[in-house]
């Protein structure tokens, strides 16, 4: 227990905190947000991002009215923006869910204090996911369809195709991040309940957090439900995403039949997932001032993944090429040509800089602590992950087999607006999830605060 | 034993009695007769009593209308109207077919018109005929939208307006009488008459209107043939495009495999599949500068400039009898062919051995030599090509005789400006259309255009500038009768009556002849069957002419012995004369232009038609308009590339069209298709560039021009194609061998890639349907294109759409480059839905949508289908379809009516594609099973094979080893494309194979 | 606050729920609290449970608390989950409505292992959470004393409780309250009984969490209907409404507003060349192309049974069911007059009709006519048989 004596000051774990923080001023600091008006700012932001949100739908609604004919679709590039957002908003999501599970299974403390938020974007992120194959369909009135529901047809859905299992996948993920969230959430919101002076929220709170009154008995069933969530969500959300990654690797479009995709798929998604924590963790922390909560220590360490991420990007490129060369399959060796060179050549190169040369910068520990840096470097992988995902898609599809088919895509305004409108429906729910949610886990915070747990059981 | 019959018997005493009591006496028998007073038949409105049996029947049928209507859970579907006495042939939801002629120029196509309820739905060729065989060329096809075509003309105008046909004539008639007293002249503008009846309706009313100067004028077709003929043997005919059974061809620029003449691509195709490398071959030489499909599908391809292919036939005779001593006709001095050198005509390298190898197989074919030479060429090229024939002894194909003397358009121009001077008391344009053909002209204009009358169907340019406009029957609801050739006449019906208030043009004039004091038939349905019994009707034929009519009409077709062919040798001075008419030495410099009919709209004439216009031409696979056509090497000069303006100028016309890249196409030709640049009706308006304003009407080749000056426009109007990739990327899709080359690897060839599956093996209980396609015997016209798409209510999409690359089309055309661009080899391959086995895009749709049937057809439920597309993606073949946008329920009559009853009609947002025209599959397998018998071999035709001229396309039961489609994908030749995918397709391609012959080969 | 004035806090507390059956301590920190489990549980008082603001390390052991179990009911039902979504896609795409797709067989299995693995992990979740809460913890529970106690704010925030319940028997108030002083609680208030658990606590929630299976077949019949409904409101009509021109239909473009249009008159059809006899007289001369073999009599007897006898009568006299009703009386063909008129002329009565009967040929193709006749031939012989006929047994 004592051992940390031998360790060296490097290997260390810093500390969790800047400056002393206890119980009650982390309450004092966190739980006062939904109790006071938010600044003028918020208003503004919540302004532009939710009219972003609302034009999205109104050429949502265009498209629906009209037809996919909207899009820039084409044969043969049958899918476009539609199934690209759909794989970006689904691969932003697994960050949260990593980080509260799989790095709670590492017991990495670190985590305590960006998981809550980590996981709500999650969830706002899968939202996002979840609309685009809703309203990609040719009919969208019908998507009920695509569930295996009794009907009077007597026909079922076929559980064969890699479509049906994303529509699995996608709503088992959704539902368990939503409960693991929800979990993590039922203490604080105890502790709003008793803290809060108006009678309104007190109902509210009061509803919301079930009565839980923090009994040893409960906190044991509850400390093991956490770990079986935080185990299972471990093992769904490398399924998730592997199952996104089916929809290409199990067809035999050239450049799609991969059987390295499912790992690839996964790591791609966890690094556009953390480049899109830090970009706003930056800014929480910094506008609703949090840094002695959040501090640099929990930025450095995140893009220690990004460059990690980064790194295993690189290698999976690296492979992806090596294999279709290896394969001596002349239309995936056209594909690949494609990739870098031809009409959308452009688009590979990008994505290569953006996810595997710009984030090499954070090799050096100034970039790693610097907002600039470290936005400019989120950016870039946020937009290289989005454009991987073109070129997986779009370059594909746009000279498969027969050359006769061969055609170009461009994309069109509609398309456009309804990939800003999604970003607007998840940052007008960032917002507003930011001011009625407690938006650090004080529980686990408390658990972990220096002094929180008995001498002789391992507390720091 | 019925139960009532026994009640009978023992009503009567049972059977133990002798037989003579049950005998009904003679009493009771007249009693009986007695009973049935003539004419009792009871009227329905006053029943004699009770309720009569009709009206019981009546009753009965429409409760069960009315059950059947009430029966379906979902709102009242309307209600039903059954036939109130039901004509025999017209059985509800059972086609029928009627047996007409499809007149287009001077052809006349003999055509089977598929009706459903009384209404054309599609067109097929006749079987009954000799020459085609059951095919019909893709343009009669297609001009089944004409019918229904919302843009025709419903009733008759009248400076504009609306008008009764009272009216209208009231202001035709009066004209005419006083030209007929007067003896003023009165013009008329006709296309070409190939119809006996029709050329009598035309003497009628020369009879009482002496003053009629008749003009019969084709706007698109060249008259050099006729030329040729009348001054090398004196007879005015044009020499038919026909391959006959030539063992070696030269075609000197005669697109006679652009399946517009089907009987030729028949003819062609029987000696071009080779059971194996040793069988014998046609050889197919082709001497063009644009390329065409016989160019794609010749041996051997020359490029020379179509002014020049007069030089280079000329040459080839001189070569012909200085190298081969093969005889010149009296008359025809050797020295005057020696100016000419073929081989020096001919762009590119290597022309000489080609020339010497062409001349040595003429010579040594003899008789089975034959030469064809395109209409548009002057009459010089022609001349040459009745000299080879001569020379080699070959006898010259089937001529077309046109009944009257079709007038070049410089006599037109003539007319017209005669008529602009107001030398004619009234004009009639009969479905000529000259407004197009010379824009802008003083005849339709001013005082000029108010005497001109219209007898028309669309109301296109002439229209517009004609004072009274008469509207004209389409020809599925016209009678008439021709004579496509020596020893054929063909019979027209109509096969729906006139569906809006218009008449036959011939009815028109016959009621003007009438109306002038002439005697004519009541109608011109009268005129043909009295001149049928006069002419056709056979001396001392056993049946009376009644029966003879009927079986004429039900046919379509009658042949009688046709006339001794005339056998005069050529005249050898006139040959002579022409061969100086022809400047020796090289093609000058500069640009020549090449005007030609566009295979889509001809003329103009089916501008408005959407199946047409989208299209793809066979060779450049553009639709939507008219191009320019530069070689790669020309437009890089120009610096012009696909889709970038070129302004032309040719003397004082001048016109800016976008380039399109032809390989293959002569240096210093620009070629550009007639019959765009409309100015109406709508679909057609502003479709690409008049090129008729290029065009030289005084020079005797009117679409060839010299010294055509091309200049960049620096603008971009894009080229709807749909295709944009031309080369195979060394992919083994198509593959095309020379003789030698599959003797090569025969043996080697056939064996397929090992496909493992994980999974057991498809079971077919009684039928696998599978598909052959014959890529030596595809000429690639594309008319299974439009068949397809007329029987499986395929929409038309518009430019904007193809260029975003979503036209719907079941079945194309893939068309590849191969080789060189500027002497590229040409290959096809109609690709369709390969109905695979394991099928990709079945294990991907998430709603078992698209799925296998029993039969082995994979098969698509357009109503559960919710449009992930995913399918599409999925398809190597890339055949699937998508609704991206409503094509259809925003229709309304008359465009509705074509759709096919027997094929549903897709909304949007659903995915569809080729079903092996599965509706004629059950229709095919129904009979059989009502007459008790399993389904014939050949018998269930798709729209794609019953329409393929060359009869490349095989479908039939893969089961059966008798069938000729696994007869054909057992052949040497079978391949599947993409077989290494392990989808196993059901379509098996018989690789193309070419004849080049020995040298330089392969 | 002195202890006196603690003291008649909790009192008050427990005035306002009549008996007191817990006492409630508060301490400063989870070592305070774990350093006084010991003691209070060598007094026996009655059950200890503590509540703090968040798990405390070693509480359990010290109160004594058991294993919790949820890890074994997932499992179990991790497996159920499994075990089910395979089971369900091989009898819908295998067993229900078998569908060949791909060339797969319909009960080839291998696809459906994706599904399978997304399934367990739903299951096992949901019996993770839910079962914490609604199982284990019996939550939601709003009636718990402890939530409208004054220590509950502390609680929530750093405070540590440490409270002796009513166990078996009643609760000494008293003597919990002095431990707990003794222990070093800072704060001690007694505690009311909880109330009876309200509708939204758990016993009734995990109820109604039974009641969702029922409410699944409900849902089950809804979506039936439903879908049964809801795709004919456009847009959702399901292509029933074509655009195409089917048979029988209505349709104002024609000027008789029937989709069905007769031929044009004089047209002739493959396979309907005209009847060409112009008179009945003409068509005496017409011979019976058939020949006389059994099928071709069955075909006539189907033929006159389903088109003639209705009027002319199963036997051909003119006796028939719709004599009644009808008004004239259908001739007799077993009068010597019909007997003697030739083949043809019959024929050509059935193509044109005669008197009353109207024409047949739309619905009798040609064969049947003259199978017809021959079977009319048939009958009258039946009906006026000689008696050589009998002995050569009707054999002609």
């Amino acid at each position: 227990m004592r051992a940390d004596a031998a360790v060296p000051e490097a290997l260390k774990a810093p500390p969790l905190t800047d400056g002393p923080v206890t119980p009650a001023s982390l309450d004092e600091q966190v739980l006062r947000f939904p109790e006071t008006k938010p600044p003028r700012k918020w208003f503004v932001a919540l302004a532009f991002t939710s009219s972003l949100m609302t034009m999205g739908m109104a050429l949502i609604g265009y498209t629906i009215s009209t037809g996919i004919g909207v899009w820039g679709n084409n044969r043969p590039v049958f899918w476009a923006f539609d199934i690209i957002n759909f794989v970006f908003w689904v691969g932003i999501g697994h960050a949260g869910t990593l980080i509260s599970a799989i790095l709670f299974l590492f017991r990495k403390t670190w985590r305590n204090a960006i998981a809550r938020f980590a996981e709500a974007m999650t969830i706002f992120a899968v939202m996002c996911a979840g609309l685009f194959p809703l309203i990609h369909v040719g009919r969208p009135w019908l998507a009920f369809w695509l569930f295996p529901y009794p009907n009077q047809r007597a026909l079922w859905t076929n559980f064969r195709s890699p479509l049906l299992w994303d529509v699995f996948a996608v709503s088992t993920y959704f539902s368990v991040s939503l409960m693991f969230w929800y979990l993590g959430l039922i203490p604080d919101l105890a502790s709003m309940r008793d803290r809060t002076e108006s009678a309104f929220r007190k109902k509210v709170y009061t509803v919301l957090s079930l009565g839980w009154r923090g009994a040893a008995s409960h906190w044991s069933h509850y400390e093991k439900a956490y770990l079986l969530l935080a185990g299972l969500a471990t093992g769904l959300v490398l399924s998730v995403h592997s199952v996104v990654s089916f929809d290409f690797a199990v067809s035999l479009v050239p450049g799609w039949h991969m059987t390295i995709f499912p790992p690839y798929f996964v790591a791609g998604a966890i690094f556009a997932g953390f480049a899109m924590v830090v970009i706003v963790l930056v800014v929480v922390r910094e506008s609703m001032d949090l840094k002695n909560l959040i501090t640099d220590f929990h930025l450095e360490v995140m893009n220690k993944v990004i460059l990690g991420m980064s790194c295993l990007m690189a290698y999976s490129y690296l492979m992806e090429g090596f294999t279709a060369w290896y394969s001596m399959n002349p239309y995936l060796h056209h594909v690949f040509r494609q990739y870098v060179g031809g009409t959308y050549g452009w688009a590979g190169l990008l994505t290569i800089s953006c996810n595997v040369l710009i984030p090499q910068i954070l090799w050096f520990r100034k970039a790693r602590r610097s907002y600039f840096w470290m936005i400019f470097v989120s950016v870039a992988v946020t937009v290289g992950m989005w454009f991987e995902r073109f070129v997986i898609i779009v370059i594909s599809l746009h000279q498969d087999y027969l050359p006769s088919s061969w055609h170009v895509y461009k994309p069109t305004l509609v398309d456009f607006g309804i990939l800003f409108g999604s970003f607007g429906l998840f940052f007008t729910l960032v917002l507003l999830f930011a001011r009625v949610l407690p938006v650090i886990a004080t529980t686990e915070m408390k658990m972990v605060l220096p002094g929180a747990q008995p001498e002789r059981h391992g507390g720091p | 034993m019925d139960k009532r019959i026994e009640l009978l018997l023992r009503r009567d005493g049972g059977p133990y009695r002798a037989l003579s009591e049950r005998a009904p006496t003679d009493e009771d028998a007249l009693a009986n007769l007695g009973e049935f007073p003539e004419g009792a038949s009871d009227p329905p409105e006053l029943p004699p009593e009770g309720v009569s049996r009709r009206r019981f029947l009546g009753l009965l049928s429409a409760t069960a209308a009315l059950a059947a209507g009430t029966a379906c859970s979902r709102p009242d579907r309307g209600s039903v109207v059954p036939y109130a006495r039901r004509p025999e042939e017209a059985t509800p939801g059972v086609a029928n077919y009627y047996a007409s002629t499809f007149a287009e120029g001077f052809h006349a196509h003999r055509v089977l018109v598929k009706t459903r309820e009384g209404r054309p739905v599609h067109v097929e060729g006749n079987d009954e005929d000799p020459w085609a065989r059951g095919k019909a060329p893709f343009r009669a096809l297609a001009d089944l939208l004409g019918l229904y075509d919302p843009d025709r003309l419903r009733q008759p105008l009248v400076e504009g307006g609306k008008a009764s046909w009272a009216e209208a004539e009231g202001r035709v008639l009066p004209i005419l009488r006083r030209a007929a007293a007067e003896g003023r002249p009165v013009l008329l503008l006709c296309d070409a008459v190939l119809s006996p009846s029709r050329m009598e309706v035309l003497k009628g009313l020369g009879e009482v209107l002496p003053g009629l100067q008749t003009i019969s004028f084709e706007a698109a077709s060249g008259l050099g043939s006729l030329g040729a003929s009348r001054s090398i043997w004196g007879r005015t005919e044009f020499a038919g495009l026909h391959p006959g059974k030539a063992r070696v061809i030269l075609s000197l620029e005669a697109d006679f495999l652009s399946g517009e003449d089907p009987s030729a691509v028949l003819a062609f195709v029987e000696g071009r599949r080779p059971a194996d490398p040793d069988s014998p071959m046609t050889r197919l030489y082709a001497v063009e500068g644009r390329m065409t499909l016989t160019g794609a599908k010749a041996d051997r391809r020359l490029k020379v400039r179509p002014s020049r292919s007069a030089a280079f036939a000329f040459g080839l005779a001189g070569l012909l009898h200085s190298r081969h001593g093969v005889p010149l006709p009296a008359g025809l001095d050797p020295g005057v062919l020696a100016r000419f050198d073929a081989a020096r005509e001919v762009e590119g390298e290597g022309a000489e051995s080609v020339v010497e190898a062409l001349a040595a197989d003429l010579a040594r074919a003899g008789a089975g030599a034959r030469v064809l030479a395109g209409g548009h060429l002057p009459q010089e090229a022609h001349g040459a090509a009745h000299l080879i024939h001569a020379m080699v002894g070959a006898e010259a194909p089937a001529p077309v005789i046109p009944l009257v003397l079709p007038a070049s358009h410089e006599e037109v121009l003539r007319a017209l400006d005669a008529a602009a001077g107001g030398t004619y008391s009234l004009v009639l344009h009969w479905r000529v259309n000259p407004a197009l053909v010379f824009p802008g002209h003083a005849a339709f204009t001013g005082p000029a255009a108010d005497r001109s009358v219209r007898i028309g169907l669309l109301p296109d340019e002439t229209a517009a500038a004609c004072g009274v406009v008469l509207p004209e029957n389409h020809w599925l609801e016209s009678w008439g009768d021709y004579a496509p050739g020596p020893g054929l006449r063909s019979l027209q019906q109509p096969a729906v009556a006139p569906l809006y208030d218009t008449r036959q043009g011939e009815d028109v004039l016959l009621a003007w002849t009438r109306e002038l004091g002439g005697t004519a038939p009541s109608d011109f349905r009268e005129q043909i069957r009295s001149r049928w019994r006069r002419e056709e009707f056979p001396a001392g034929a056993p049946v009376p002419f009644e029966a003879f009519w009927n079986s004429v009409l039900h046919d379509g077709v009658f042949e009688r012995e046709a006339g001794p062919a005339p056998v005069s040798g050529p005249d050898g001075a006139a040959l002579a004369r022409m061969a100086e008419a022809v400047p020796a030495g090289p093609a000058g410099r500069g640009f020549e232009l090449a005007l030609f009919p566009s295979p889509a709209v001809l003329d103009g004439r089916y501008g408005n038609n959407g199946w047409l216009q989208e299209w793809p031409d066979p060779i450049t696979k553009a639709t939507w308009g008219n191009p320019l056509l530069l070689s790669p090497e020309d437009a890089q000069a120009l610096g012009a590339g696909d889709g970038d303006v070129v302004r032309l100028e040719t003397g004082k016309a001048a016109l800016e069209a976008p380039v399109l890249l032809q390989p293959g196409q002569a240096r210093g030709l620009a070629a550009l298709a007639l019959g765009y640049g409309r100015k109406g009706p709508s679909v057609a308006e502003g479709i690409g560039v008049n090129a008729f304003a290029l065009m030289d009407a005084g020079s005797k080749s009117p679409f060839l021009r010299e010294g055509v000056r091309l200049a960049p426009a620096g603008r971009r109007i894009p080229v709807p194609t749909t295709q944009t990739h031309h080369r195979m990327e060394g992919r083994d899709l198509v593959r095309s061998f020379s003789l030698r080359e599959w003797a090569r690897r025969d043996g080697e060839d056939g064996h397929e890639h090992e496909l493992h599956s994980l999974y057991p093996g498809l079971e077919f209980p009684d039928h696998k349907w599978g598909m052959a396609i014959d890529l030596s015997a595809c000429v690639g016209c594309s008319g299974c294109v439009l068949a397809c798409q007329s029987e499986n209510n395929v929409p038309v999409v518009g430019p904007e759409q193809v260029l975003k690359g979503r036209e719907m089309h079941w079945i194309r055309v893939d068309r590849y480059y191969e080789g060189r661009p500027e002497a590229p080899k040409v290959v096809h391959q109609p690709m369709l839905c390969q109905h695979c086995d394991h099928a990709p895009c079945e294990n991907v749709c998430p709603v078992n949508a698209t799925n296998h049937s029993p039969d082995g057809l994979n098969q698509m439920a357009y109503n559960r289908c919710v449009g992930t597309r995913y399918c599409a993606n999925n398809c190597p073949y890339k055949v699937r379809r998508f609704n991206f946008l409503e094509w259809n329920n925003a229709k309304t009559e008359p465009e509705t009516l074509v759709f096919n009853p027997e094929v549903s009609v897709r909304p949007r947002g659903v995915m569809e594609k080729c079903t092996f025209c599965i509706q004629r599959i059950q229709d095919v397998r129904m009979r059989a099973k009502v007459e008790g018998r399993a389904v014939r071999d050949g018998e269930i035709r798709p729209a794609c094979a019953a329409a393929c001229p060359a009869e490349a396309i095989a479908f039939g039961d893969l089961k059966d080893p008798e069938s000729r489609v696994s007869k054909m994908s057992k052949d040497g030749r079978g391949y599947k494309v993409l077989a290494e995918l392990g989808v196993r397709p059901a379509v098996t391609y018989l690789a193309d194979i070419r004849n080049p012959g020995e040298k330089d080969d392969g | 606050m002195t202890a006196g004035e603690r003291r008649v806090k909790a009192e008050a507390g427990v005035e306002a729920s009549g008996k007191a059956c817990a006492v409630l301590g508060l301490f400063e920190s989870a070592e305070d609290l774990l350093a006084a489990i010991p003691g209070l549980r060598d007094k026996g008082l009655g059950r200890l449970e503590a509540y703090t603001p968040y798990p405390v390390h070693g509480l359990d052991a010290a109160l004594g608390h058991r294993r919790s179990p949820l890890a074994g009911m997932v499992l179990v039902m991790g497996f159920i989950g499994a075990v089910s979504a395979f089971l369900f896609q091989m009898w819908a795409t295998g067993i229900d409505y078998p569908i060949v797709v791909g060339g797969k067989a319909p009960t080839a299995w291998q696809a459906f292992i994706p599904i399978l693995f997304e399934v367990m992990v739903l299951f096992a979740t949901f019996t993770a959470g839910l079962g914490m809460l609604l199982l284990m913890n019996r939550l939601p529970f709003y009636g718990h004393p402890i939530l409208s106690s004054t220590a509950i704010g502390k609680i929530t925030r750093d405070r540590f409780a440490l409270s002796v319940e009513a166990d078996s028997g009643p609760l000494d108030a008293e003597a919990a309250r002095a431990a707990l002083e003794e222990a070093g609680a800072t704060e001690v208030e007694a505690l009311p009984a909880p109330e009876p658990p309200g509708p939204w606590s758990a016993n009734y929630l995990l109820k109604g969490l039974f009641a969702v299976g029922a409410a699944c077949l409900v849902a089950g019949y809804v979506t039936y209907w439903a879908v049964k409904l809801f795709p004919v409101l456009p847009p959702m009509a399901h292509m029933e409404d074509q655009p195409r021109l089917d048979p029988q239909e209505p349709n104002a473009f024609f000027r008789d507003g029937r989709g069905m249009q007769a031929p044009p008159r004089g047209t002739v059809a493959r396979g309907f060349l005209p009847y060409a006899p112009s008179s009945p007289e003409e068509a005496d001369g017409l011979a019976n192309p058939l020949p006389r073999t059994g099928s071709v009599l069955q075909r006539g007897r189907k033929a006159y049974r389903d088109h003639c006898a209705v009027c002319h009568g199963l036997l051909g006299d003119g006796v028939s069911t719709l004599t009644a009703a009808y008004g004239a009386k259908p001739a007799n063909l077993q009068a010597r007059a019909f007997r003697e008129t030739p083949d043809g002329r019959i024929y050509d009565t059935i193509v044109r009709g005669k008197n009353a009967m109207p024409s047949y040929a739309s619905h009798l193709s040609v064969e049947d006519r003259w199978a017809v006749v021959h079977f009319v031939r048939v009958l009258q012989r039946a009906q006026s048989a000689t008696d050589e006929d009998l002995d050569r047994g009707g054999r002609p």
